[in-house]
């Protein structure tokens, strides 16, 4: 009868070390199916390399613009403003989101302008933006920092709202000082909000990233893509495309971290 | 010291016996007197016309029914919210230092309200300046909570979390410590084992506690005295004179009954 029971065990671990297996593999399934199909058309020429190169092509267009450094050279160039971007716009909006969660009179006099911008495209803006800071740097970080403004400042504003008003009736009266008050329950209540408004933020960056380094530029990513498309380079379109996907899910791996790191109080985050 | 309170609360009881015999610690707890005490939400009388006298070190306990104004009467005395009409003064005992400050006054919650993003540790050191942070450490030994000193509250029971609070409060060494009904949502075990540490550091420390409670055997197993509050008014006090640490025997269990039937009847 043991006997029995303990072959049954045992097929049921095997049974559910393949499932696990399966569980992991499943979510790739699909797209490393599609990756083959494409190989196959492309292969047999059901698939013009004008309109999309083989996915050979594209690792080897890769490989050369790695090897000649010149990839190297536009990511520096993309991260760079994207970096830039997020700490001027971020920093401003993380700023103005604490100072109007905090203070009644700087949201009622800031708000609601503030609110009406938040309703124009970043994007839209483009035409004023060539004509203000003509087409140099200073137009595509404008165009960044603008749009990653908003996510942070709203989370930011949200989250402080919303902190337990019973915590911060304790804190007053246990003698905490105002600025006590602020570092111990404030800022960390309004946290898990804020990081949710920097993964947002991160989202966008790339987007703007994308438009913006189209209006005309020596270098980055888009850059590299405009004048592939000029020379109908449709592999090196798509490894710039490519890498905007992977630059950005690279930079939510990092905002996940964060959140790990800053939320490990948190039920949420805790194994 | 009391000259002016035994005029007027000629007809309170004598304060409670266990005043003069324990510890010299026992000299921390602050007298509380309430005078004419009035509260109104809009045209809401909460509380009207309150007068009460709490000796130093004096463990009170206040019952009724939802909505009585009891919570709103602890929460005036913590100064979470200011009194429509009225005062509430406090004095130290033997003129150890004669002003009682925002300080000196603690309260304890229903729900623990530590701060999640701080370890237990920390918690307990809320407020405190860096010296007395090891005291404060001290204490959380008191309440059995040693070895969890690093986790954060999310990692603790229901019952730890309220120790954490309890420790939390007494890190100020606080002359009066009020509870909130501290204990309605932990389980009956958890609840006998808290009464039992709160009395017990009571009798160590000497503070004056009040304890807002909707049950009333809790009342009797740690108060000196228990008031029913009814419509914002006194209806009824009851001394228990039960000699510490008390016992659930045949006087326990009439004077129970007692408070539970005026209770009811309100």
């Amino acid at each position: 009868m043991s006997k029995i029971v303990s072959v049954q065990t045992l097929q049921q671990e095997k049974v559910s070390r393949g499932t696990q297996l399966g569980q992991l593999l499943l979510p790739w399934l699909f797209p490393i199916g599609l990756i083959v199909l494409w190989q196959i058309a492309s292969s047999t020429g059901l698939l013009e390399s004008r309109i999309l190169p083989a996915p050979t092509a594209v690792v080897t267009a890769f490989w050369h613009l790695l090897l000649s450094g010149e990839l190297w050279k536009h990511v520096q160039v993309s991260a760079g403003r994207a970096l830039l971007g997020l700490l001027v716009g971020g920093g401003l909006g993380l700023f103005l989101g604490l100072l109007n969660g905090s203070s009644k009179t700087a949201s009622t006099l800031l708000d609601t302008t503030l609110q009406m911008i938040r309703n124009i495209p970043a994007l839209a803006l483009i035409p004023l933006v060539i004509l203000w800071f003509g087409i140099d740097e200073t137009a595509k970080l404008f165009l960044v920092a603008v749009g990653v403004f908003f996510p942070i400042y709203i989370n930011t504003y949200h989250g402080i709202r919303s902190v337990d008003p019973q915590l911060i009736e304790m804190g007053r009266s246990y003698g905490l000082t105002r600025w006590q008050l602020y570092k111990e329950i404030i800022l960390p209540g309004a946290m898990p909000s804020i990081l949710v408004g920097l993964r947002f933020s991160l989202g966008l960056v790339w987007v703007l990233l994308i438009v913006a380094e189209t209006i005309s530029a020596q270098a980055g990513i888009g850059y590299m893509t405009m004048n592939a498309r000029e020379f109908l380079q449709t592999d090196i379109v798509l490894v710039g495309i490519l890498l905007y996907a992977l630059l950005g899910k690279l930079a939510d791996v990092l905002a996940v971290t964060l959140e790990k790191y800053l939320l490990r109080w948190h039920a949420g985050y805790q194994k | 010291m009391t000259d002016l309170s035994l005029g007027r609360h000629a007809n309170i009881p004598s304060p409670p016996n266990h005043n003069q015999d324990i510890n010299p610690q026992a000299v921390l707890g602050a007298e509380i007197i309430i005078e004419q005490l009035h509260k109104f939400y809009g045209s809401v009388k909460v509380l009207e016309d309150l007068d009460l006298h709490i000796q130093p070190g004096e463990f009170l306990a206040i019952v009724g029914r939802s909505g009585c104004g009891k919570s709103t009467l602890l929460r005036l005395i913590a100064n979470l919210e200011q009194q429509s009409y009225g005062e509430i003064k406090f004095k130290s005992a033997r003129h150890l230092r004669e002003g009682i400050t925002a300080d000196d006054i603690r309260v304890m919650f229903q729900d623990p309200r530590l701060l999640p993003w701080r370890s237990i540790e920390q918690n307990v050191q809320l407020g405190l300046p860096k010296q007395e942070h090891a005291t404060a450490s001290g204490l959380l030994e008191k309440v059995g909570l040693k070895e969890k000193a690093g986790l954060w509250p999310s990692q603790l029971s229901g019952g730890q979390r309220q120790r954490t609070a309890l420790a939390r409060a007494l890190s100020h060494k606080p002359r009066i410590l009020l509870l909130d009904e501290p204990l309605g949502a932990l389980d009956a075990l958890t609840r006998l084992d808290m009464q039992n540490l709160i009395e017990k550091l009571w009798t160590e420390q000497g503070f004056t506690a009040i304890l807002v409670t909707h049950d009333v055997s809790e009342a009797v197993q740690l108060a000196d005295r228990i008031i029913l509050l009814d419509r914002g008014h006194i209806a009824k006090e009851f001394q228990v004179d039960l000699p510490r640490p008390r016992v659930k025997d045949m006087q326990f269990n009439t004077l129970e009954q007692q408070v539970l039937n005026a209770v009811l009847a309100t």
